[in-house]
């Protein structure tokens, strides 16, 4: 069956008796609906034009300039013989000129169009004329007094008796509103395509909520009633080597993950508030039945066995628990109970016990004294470790620089992120000391590795505003003879929101120095485009969270992209995190980025234990630093 | 199919006044008569069955209004599908200003893709299709399928000459397409 076949079938369509009955039907509601409005007196008529369409003397340019006024379109008359055009009133009120005030012209037609869009209106009207077709254009118009408006026009051509084209008629109204639409309409379908509304908000290993949302839930449960906060530790007992790889810790951590969440109730929220530490949201219970699902979280992470590895050793786990009460009202933020949590899983280890339970939050100095001396004692005890993560020059695709990274090792020695143990020394005004054990430890790094490389090191926001840190920085890179363009500062924005004017001063006495200033982290917290107008950088770090799914997402490569531009355009190179594929780094160098970071250029290595770095063996530290670096001397 | 009076029968009607019941008889006869095939013509270019069954209805109220002017008219349906037109664009700017009603083919009901077996099934399918068309096309296509001449379909939709041969080509063109992206692309051997 082909169209024609279609049609003829159609064509033979006689009504059925049914829908003859529905005509007929039809047929007396609206004669009953006449005798009612004519008894009425209403008026049927208005707005119709009662003349026959088919018996008219009109030529054809007036008998559709007619039809347009009576649905309310302009027209405009062009025939070829005069060269003469003439315009109806309405399409006079379009071009925004009174009716009779103008005299119609081409020329003033074409002034009146928009210069961008009178170009594609005349080749519409040529081709509409060569071809003897009707043609459509949208165009806009800027009226005399300024205002501009978008108009639809058709475009046909008139024929005389003899069917030879004579002239062309135009017949157009305002669709501004329409087009405004329309336009709104694209923009909102591209918008609903580029932005993703949901929050990266889980640990991709275990599929828990991360420390920032998981503080997020607490405060919201904390305002809808009481509850308690439980947080888990657990530190294996025996870790094979193999389990020392990435992607087995991140294994096992999913596999404690799924037992805390399988004996914790079905409804309660989980999170990974920090390295091997598990917290768990017991809402609307009693401390009784919190303790005893606590306990036997606990009880089931010390008896589980965890197999891992290719040669499928078992892990055994040890574990412990702090368990706190809140109520509506404490005053206690999320991030306090969480502090009292962690400090009840440590006091608990110290203990040789299962469980701490704290019937309340703990007082504000008593919890403030913990976090301190858990911080002086990592200090002091040298319980951190510098790794390095190589950093790709994308124009000369050599290794040039190393990211130095902070671990901190926990309670079996092991070296693990960060983030939970800074978070709380930033609150409680304990960070000073560890940037001073980085810096120090690094530019001991430096003086002994190759002068060629370029080292990049971050400084927490809140050490910005201490005097001593300038001083201190200066020292050290005048004792070691380092050369200090080899270092670069990296700051988060974050730290730029504490006091603009302390980072200000920081910024430009690093630099005076002769060191350089790079902002981490950009695009993803609270940074403003002020800082880059205002504030001395040399570099600026994408966020990850653009980077690494840049492949596939174009609301991604847009920013990137537009960003690096405007970098560029002020002098300010560009680094990109988290790249992690080779076809992220060509998307990336074709940008026009200067720096790669991320597993797809190199992983973070240890660059020596702290004990090393304090004894300041050149041997060890450039033999450790590994391929990366002698890449840069090669 | 077009009911064509004799001009003889024309001049009758016009001379003498006619009176009340006997416009009423004639134009009942004429809305049973054309009732369908006016709500038809719409609809290829409204899927709204409900602004469709409006303009319909306020049309023939109208034409019965003006029953005993128009019905001396030589084609009085010409003058009906042209004030139907005008209603149903009235109440479509009215009702949808920011609107723009589009079909798409997976909106048809999937009985309509399976081949049609009797003339209802037919229209109807063709009623489907020529909605997916730009309406000023659809609107020609189907006067043209309905036995109009190419100048009263220019008179009767304010249209020059040149434009509804046009449509009628690109028309043809478009329900082609649609046609063979349903899978009627082979024509019916023996039929």
């Amino acid at each position: 069956m082909n169209l024609d076949d279609v049609l003829a079938l159609a064509a033979e369509r006689t009504p059925t008796p049914l829908e003859r009955a529905r005509a007929r039907r039809a047929s007396r509601k609206i004669q009953q609906a006449y005798a009612h409005a004519a008894t009425a007196g209403r008026d049927l008529v208005v707005d119709v034009d009662p003349h026959d369409p088919l018996n008219t003397d009109a030529d054809e340019a007036a008998r559709i300039a007619r039809a347009a006024q009576l649905a309310k379109l302009g027209t405009i008359t062009w025939i070829s013989a005069s060269g003469e055009i003439s315009w109806s009133d309405e399409m006079s009120l379009i071009l925004g000129c009174a009716p009779g005030t103008v005299r119609p012209s081409t020329d003033l037609l074409f002034e009146l169009v928009h210069p961008e869009d009178a170009h594609g209106v005349r080749r519409t009207i040529h081709s509409a004329w060569r071809e003897q077709t009707v043609k459509e254009t949208t165009y806009r118009v800027v009226r005399p007094d300024g205002a501009t408006r978008y108009v639809h026009c058709y475009i046909e051509v008139l024929i005389d008796r003899f069917d030879q084209p004579h002239g062309i008629i135009g017949t157009g109204q305002d669709v501004t509103d329409l087009e405004l639409a329309r336009q709104e309409r694209d923009r909102l379908a591209r918008r609903c395509e580029t932005a993703r509304t949901e929050l990266i908000s889980r640990d991709p290993a275990t599929g828990l909520l991360t420390r920032p949302r998981f503080a997020d839930e607490l405060d919201r449960t904390q305002r809808a009633g009481s509850g308690a906060l439980l947080v888990v530790a657990a530190e294996p007992l025996n870790l094979p080597n193999s389990g020392h790889d990435h992607a087995t810790q991140d294994r096992l951590a999913a596999a404690i993950a799924g037992v805390v969440k399988n004996v914790a109730r079905r409804t309660a929220v989980c999170g990974l508030v920090g390295p091997g530490e598990f917290g768990v949201l017991l809402q609307n219970t009693t401390m009784t039945s919190a303790t005893t699902i606590a306990e036997s979280i606990i009880d089931s992470l010390r008896s589980h066995s965890f197999v891992v590895g290719q040669d499928r050793e078992r892990v055994r786990l040890d574990a412990w628990g702090g368990l706190v009460r809140y109520q509506e009202g404490d005053d206690s933020s999320s991030f306090d109970l969480l502090v009292d949590a962690e400090s009840g899983w440590r006091q608990a280890r110290r203990q040789r016990v299962a469980l701490t339970v704290l019937r309340q939050p703990a007082r504000p100095e008593e919890r403030q004294e913990t976090c301190r001396s858990r911080i002086r004692a990592a200090v002091a005890g040298n319980s951190f470790a510098l790794y390095a993560q190589p950093i790709l020059d994308l124009s000369l695709n050599q290794i040039t620089r190393q990211e130095i990274l902070l671990r901190v090792l926990d309670g079996t020695g092991q070296p693990v992120a960060p983030s939970a143990f800074l978070d709380v020394a930033e609150r409680v005004d304990e960070i000073w000391p560890i940037d001073r054990w980085v810096i120090d430890h690094t530019m001991e790094l430096i003086a002994h590795g190759p002068r060629t490389s370029h080292y990049q090191v971050n400084v927490s926001g809140r050490s910005l505003g201490d005097p001593h840190l300038l001083e201190h920085v200066y020292e050290v890179v005048k004792r070691h003879a380092i050369d200090p363009s080899q270092v670069t500062f990296e700051i988060t924005e974050t730290a730029l929101i504490g006091n603009l004017t302390q980072a200000i001063d920081f910024a430009c006495g690093i630099r005076e120095i002769g060191c350089r200033l790079a902002l981490d982290d950009f695009g993803s917290g609270y940074g403003t485009f002020t800082y880059l107008k205002y504030f001395p950088i040399d570099l600026v770090k994408i966020d990850g969270d653009f980077i690494s799914k840049i492949e596939e997402s174009r609301p991604d490569q847009v920013i990137v992209r537009s960003f690096v531009d405007m970098c560029r355009g002020l002098g300010i190179r560009t680094a990109a995190e988290f790249v992690e594929s080779e076809a992220t780094l060509r998307l990336l160098r074709d940008y026009g980025v200067d720096f790669a970071q991320g597993y797809a250029v190199g992983k973070p290595t240890p660059v020596g234990n702290a004990h090393r770095a304090l004894l300041g063996s050149a041997e060890i530290e450039t033999a450790e630093l590994g391929p990366a670096l002698r890449t840069a001397i090669g | 199919m077009i009911t064509n009076s004799s001009a003889v029968a024309r001049a009758a009607t016009r001379s003498t006044e006619p009176t009340p019941a006997e416009l009423d008889a004639t134009f009942a006869a004429f809305c049973d008569e054309n009732f369908l095939r006016v709500e038809r013509f719409l609809r290829a270019r409204c899927t709204d069955r409900d602004l469709v069954d409006e303009a319909v209805q306020e049309t023939f109220i109208t034409a019965r209004a003006k029953w005993a002017q128009i019905r001396g008219f030589e084609k009085p349906l010409a003058w009906v599908f042209k004030t139907a037109r005008h209603k149903l664009l009235g109440q479509q700017s009215r009702r949808t200003r920011t609107n723009t009603t589009t079909t798409n083919l997976d909106e048809l009901p999937p009985e309509l893709l399976t081949q049609p077996t009797d003339p209802r099934e037919a229209d109807e399918l063709l009623v489907a299709w020529l909605q997916q068309l730009p309406p000023r096309q659809a609107e020609v296509f189907v006067l043209f399928f309905d036995g109009w001449c190419d100048l009263d379909i220019a008179k009767m939709l304010g249209l020059a000459h040149t434009t509804v041969r046009a449509y009628k080509q690109q028309a043809r063109q478009h329900l082609q397409r649609l046609a063979e992206q349903a899978g009627f692309n082979k024509p019916t051997t023996g039929r």
